[in-house]
């Protein structure tokens, strides 16, 4: 009877920590241990977890809020896809990312906030 | 020191310095026209005074027709920021409808802004046949400069800005400048 617990318990624990595993066997193959948890997949839970935390205390407020958790719903898939690309793809997608920095960041849309003061070149 | 008055402006209420006011660095030369992204009046006048709003108008209009003076008229607000035309501050009279982008100015907003319009153009003995040039749209104005991108391509470019015609999905404008300058230039030709 104890053994047969133990042995569901055993299956539900696996079960949740399913997505915290690494799936990429060129990782898991060397080690030689049933299960090989992954650190990114641990790192996107973390984050989550803080994410949560955030909006529980505090509330979804904006776009900020908002596009962190698009982020965290898209890190696992963009995770499985970069695995699978060559280390120079990914560069490159991170340069192309961070180029858009600080362009079309401005609204044209007109707002309090503008400032126009200077109307000089 | 004693505000302009502008003879003709119909102004309801005046509510000098709720905006940021210099004295002009070149003289006036037109009316630059504007909506200030807003949805309801009363947020719209209190908007101004707010000590984070960096932006304002010599007039705002209201959805009645009634006009707010933000600004002594002999003063320069920081309506335009960096235009075709430099010093737009300074060159323009800031005029704005309380709306947003997807709310078309009403009949009232426009006969007012028209009538105000008329007023400055009669103040300064404009002519008619330069309504084409005194009377401009901040879109079609207002620049890209590095300060605002970094796409170098877009520097000196129009298209920093979308009022007052706005990006309806119809294309309805939200204020045709076209439809007041031919209103102006009936009223004082």
């Amino acid at each position: 009877m104890s053994m047969k617990l133990w042995r569901a318990l055993e299956s539900c624990v696996l079960a949740i920590v399913t997505p915290l595993l690494e799936k990429n066997p060129a990782k898991t193959v060397a080690l030689g241990v049933p299960l090989v948890f992954s650190m990114s997949r641990a790192i996107v839970l973390a984050f989550a977890c803080g994410v949560l935390r955030q909006m529980w205390r505090r509330g979804l407020t904006g776009w900020p809020e908002a596009t962190l958790a698009i982020a965290i719903v898209l890190a696992l898939p963009l995770l499985g896809a970069l695995d699978r690309v060559r280390p120079a793809e990914v560069l490159l997608l991170a340069k192309a990312l961070f180029g858009r920095f600080g362009v079309g960041g401005v609204s044209q849309e007109p707002s309090k906030f503008d400032d126009h003061r200077v109307d000089s070149l | 020191m004693t505000p302009l008055v502008v003879p003709g402006v119909p102004v309801s209420e005046g509510r000098h310095s709720m905006v940021l006011e210099q004295p002009l660095t070149a003289p006036r030369a037109g009316v630059m026209v504007h909506y200030d992204d807003s949805s309801r009046d009363d947020w719209a006048v209190a908007c101004f005074s707010d000590p984070r709003c960096r932006n304002g108008y010599t007039w705002l209009v209201l959805d009645d027709g009634a006009v707010v003076e933000l600004a002594d008229p002999a003063k320069r607000t920081p309506h335009a920021g960096p235009c075709l035309t430099p010093n737009a501050n300074s060159a323009y009279y800031g005029i704005a409808a309380a709306t947003n982008g997807l709310v078309p100015a009403t009949a009232a907003q426009l006969g007012a802004i028209v009538t105000c319009v008329v007023a400055v153009a009669r103040f300064h003995q404009w002519p008619a046949a330069q309504v084409e040039q005194r009377i401009v749209g901040h879109d079609a104005q207002a620049i890209w400069t590095p300060r605002y991108t970094r796409v170098s391509a877009l520097w000196g470019k129009t298209g920093r800005k979308v009022d007052p015609t706005g990006r309806r999905p119809d294309h309805q404008p939200i204020i045709d400048v076209a439809q007041i300058r031919d209103r102006v230039r009936a009223e004082i030709s």
